[in-house]
């Protein structure tokens, strides 16, 4: 499946994600085993309700103080010798690379996986610039090789087959390979250890900057980050300017709350904690360490009671794990960098102007994301909200206009109501079979091109509820 | 942007002023259930046994330095490494393992190393500061006698330590971090491996050794019961 970024909303990518049964169900088989995996984690380590609340109320205070964390976190970076840039939009960020890169006379560029340089489509500039780049997380590598983008925060190259990276691979390398997982994962080895060797600058993104101390932790199960930043001479450092922790203290919840929210594992494999460049004497590590710290519509959501929390997220995927639509479209019917609830959310916010605008309707509100989420974002009542904004501003379509003001009519009043529904009870007679409507025409086809339609009972709760009291009363 | 305009951008939103002290926090770090548990060193030992076998470490474990030494060497026999980097002999060893390292010819880091004469050791041999009871995790410091790529690079890595190195919580060490920064002596790279370098990004087929060591050998010196 190619990117679906260009397709022109979310029904349609979803409609023609649907039709891909390997996409489905690969994402049914990685969300069940992540979901399944987390409980059990989350159930051995206990008292998982209180961990969430203590997580939710650490960034709560970290984002309503951050001007203050933003400012020790950068005073303690430069401190150490690292240098801070700061980024209000994308291309402000993407200005900085460009500076950084040029004065080094950087040509090649390794990678570790990092949302937010997908969030300004970093590779693309970075290679419009001249600049060979590799991804060296194994799954953002398999995507990068076929031209496609991540299809979930955690496990981006999820849509891919194991004969589809073979073919990729030889490709890549000009060897012929197994089919193996061993053999494909050792290729990767073999030829990113060369990209690492040969490369000018590293750029990882930061999972939380430590206020107290200036330093970057970054998780990773491969250990591809820590040769990102320890093998070219310079490192850049991407990172979203709400993923501040205050203390080294708070550190320790969320390397509880983050594995076992992401992946169901107790513990992160590797996690870095970098503190500057190398130090005098050291003859490994960055030489030059950069840090770009971006805002690109982050900060349009502090003071807003409604969104301020989505800057609470900490990126592990939970969200995505049991929302019954990703589980259904998968990432890229989203067409955003972020899909799931929590890309739904985030995505409108992001970015002003239509583009993702009908996000927020691909979610039941079941409220799953919310239990699942390791800081408790309300992020079923967000999409609520952000639909009412969509409504408020005009620009729903004239006929969804019309029927909701059709239903007002109708609903407002309990006379047109009980007309209404003994009209539809009659209409119904010629379309209903068996006590359902299976025909897939008119206003009910949405929902009977996959499922049957209840027909309306002979007699509703109303005209029942007289005899139940008669026969409540006759008993008691 | 400059900084004081990229920081009034968030203050002001959130009726602040820049340079406004941040309002009193009313938790930091961990709830009190986890950080008040008893810990004892035949606990931490258990623990950390359990929970770095369970991400696919070996640990094998010594009474005394001497028995150490001769497990060493002949875990680097079965092994049959040619070619094994160390750190400096100047480096934090927590167990002197001089003569064995001399004996195997380890290339040895220091502040004059060029980095690419490790990029193609096999074993990988350093100390730690500290390993977490909790997680099964090693905690190491860079150093210029304790190169990062000693242990990133080869597919297996032999950890020595000792049994009075364990801590409980990944907070306890995290803690000894920010009193090095209180210090000035925060080592520029602190890593904490629990276990071998894995991914799942194959068809949800986990495999190991992707970038990092496939193995980690922890060599730990029982020195407190």
């Amino acid at each position: 499946m190619s990117t679906t970024h260009g397709s022109t909303n979310v029904h349609d990518r979803a409609q023609h994600a649907l039709t891909d049964d390997f996409l489905r169900q690969a994402v049914h088989f990685t969300t069940d085993r992540l979901r399944n995996k987390k409980q059990a984690v989350t159930g051995e380590f206990g008292n998982w309700e209180a961990w969430r609340e203590r997580g939710q109320q650490i960034r709560q205070h970290t984002i309503a103080n951050l001007d203050y964390y933003l400012d020790q976190f950068t005073r303690n970076l430069e401190a150490h010798g690292a240098h801070v840039h700061f980024a209000a939009t994308a291309d402000e960020a993407i200005h900085a690379v460009r500076e950084i890169a040029t004065a080094q006379n950087a040509k090649r560029v390794v990678k570790s996986k990092s949302m937010v340089t997908e969030e300004i489509h970093l590779n693309h500039h970075l290679e419009e610039m001249g600049m060979h780049v590799v991804e060296t997380d194994l799954g953002e590598y398999i995507i990068q090789l076929a031209g496609e983008t991540p299809s979930h925060i955690i496990i981006p190259a999820i849509h891919k087959n194991r004969e589809q990276i073979r073919d990729l691979f030889e490709a890549a390398g000009g060897e012929r390979l197994t089919t193996e997982t061993r053999d494909l994962a050792a290729f990767a080895r073999r030829t990113l250890r060369q990209a690492y060797l040969a490369a000018d600058i590293g750029i990882t993104g930061c999972n939380f900057g430590i206020a107290e101390t200036g330093s970057i932790a970054l998780f990773t199960n491969e250990g591809n980050a820590d040769l990102v930043m320890n093998m070219p001479k310079t490192h850049i450092v991407f990172m979203g300017m709400e993923r501040i922790l205050p203390t080294m203290a708070d550190l320790e919840v969320f390397a509880h709350l983050l594995p076992k929210s992401a992946t169901g594992q107790n513990v992160i494999t590797y996690m870095s904690v970098i503190t500057g460049p190398r130090r005098q004497h050291e003859t490994d590590g960055a030489r030059d360490m950069h840090v770009i710290i971006l805002d690109n519509g982050r900060s349009r959501q502090l003071g807003d009671p409604d969104f301020q929390a989505v800057l609470h997220c900490i990126r592990c995927g939970a969200c995505l794990n049991v929302c019954p639509v990703y589980r259904q479209i998968g990432g890229h019917a989203y067409g955003s960098v972020y899909p799931g609830p929590i890309g739904a959310v985030l995505s409108p916010l992001l970015n002003n102007g239509d583009q993702y605008q009908d996000l927020p309707y691909a979610s039941s509100l079941c409220g799953a994301c919310y239990e699942a989420c390791p800081v408790k974002i309300p992020l079923h009542d967000m999409l609520v909200r952000e639909r009412q904004r969509f409504v408020a501003s005009g620009r729903v379509k004239p006929t969804e206009k019309a029927a909701f003001q059709a239903f007002r009519q109708l609903f407002g009043k309990a006379g047109r109501y009980q007309t209404t529904i003994r009209i539809a009870r009659r209409l119904q007679f010629p379309i209903a079979q068996d006590g359902y409507i299976r025909a897939k025409i008119g206003p009910l086809a949405g929902w009977t091109m996959s499922r049957d339609f209840p027909v309306l009972p002979k007699r509703t709760f109303r005209e029942l509820w007289p005899e139940l009291t008669r026969k409540g009363n006759g008993r008691g | 942007m400059d900084k004081a305009t990229f920081l009034e951008r968030i203050a002001k939103p959130l009726g602040r002023m820049p340079g406004d002290p941040p309002s009193p926090r009313t938790v930091v770090g961990v709830p009190s259930f986890w950080a008040d548990r008893p810990s004892t060193p035949a606990l931490r030992t258990a623990s950390f046994t359990e929970r770095f076998t369970g991400l696919a470490g070996e640990i094998v474990q010594y009474a005394s330095v001497e028995e150490l030494r001769i497990g060493f060497d002949h875990v680097l026999k079965d092994i049959g490494a040619a070619k094994i980097g160390a750190w400096g002999k100047q480096a934090p060893w927590s167990v002197d393992v001089e003569d064995v390292l001399e004996r195997w010819q380890a290339l040895r880091w220091h502040a004059q190393t060029e980095r690419r004469a490790f990029d193609d050791i096999e074993v990988g041999v350093t100390s730690c500061a500290c390993a977490i009871a909790d997680t099964g995790t090693i905690v190491i410091a860079s150093g210029p006698e304790a190169g990062r790529t000693v242990h990133q690079v080869p597919l297996i890595h032999i950890v020595i330590l000792r049994t009075s190195q364990l801590v409980q919580s990944l907070g306890e060490a995290l803690r000894g971090l920010a009193q090095a920064y209180e210090r000035g002596e925060i080592a520029a790279s602190n890593h904490f491996i629990s276990g071998a370098s894995r991914s799942s990004d194959i068809e949800n087929d986990q495999t190991i050794g992707v970038h990092g060591p496939a193995r980690v050998i922890a060599l730990m010196l029982q020195d407190m019961t």
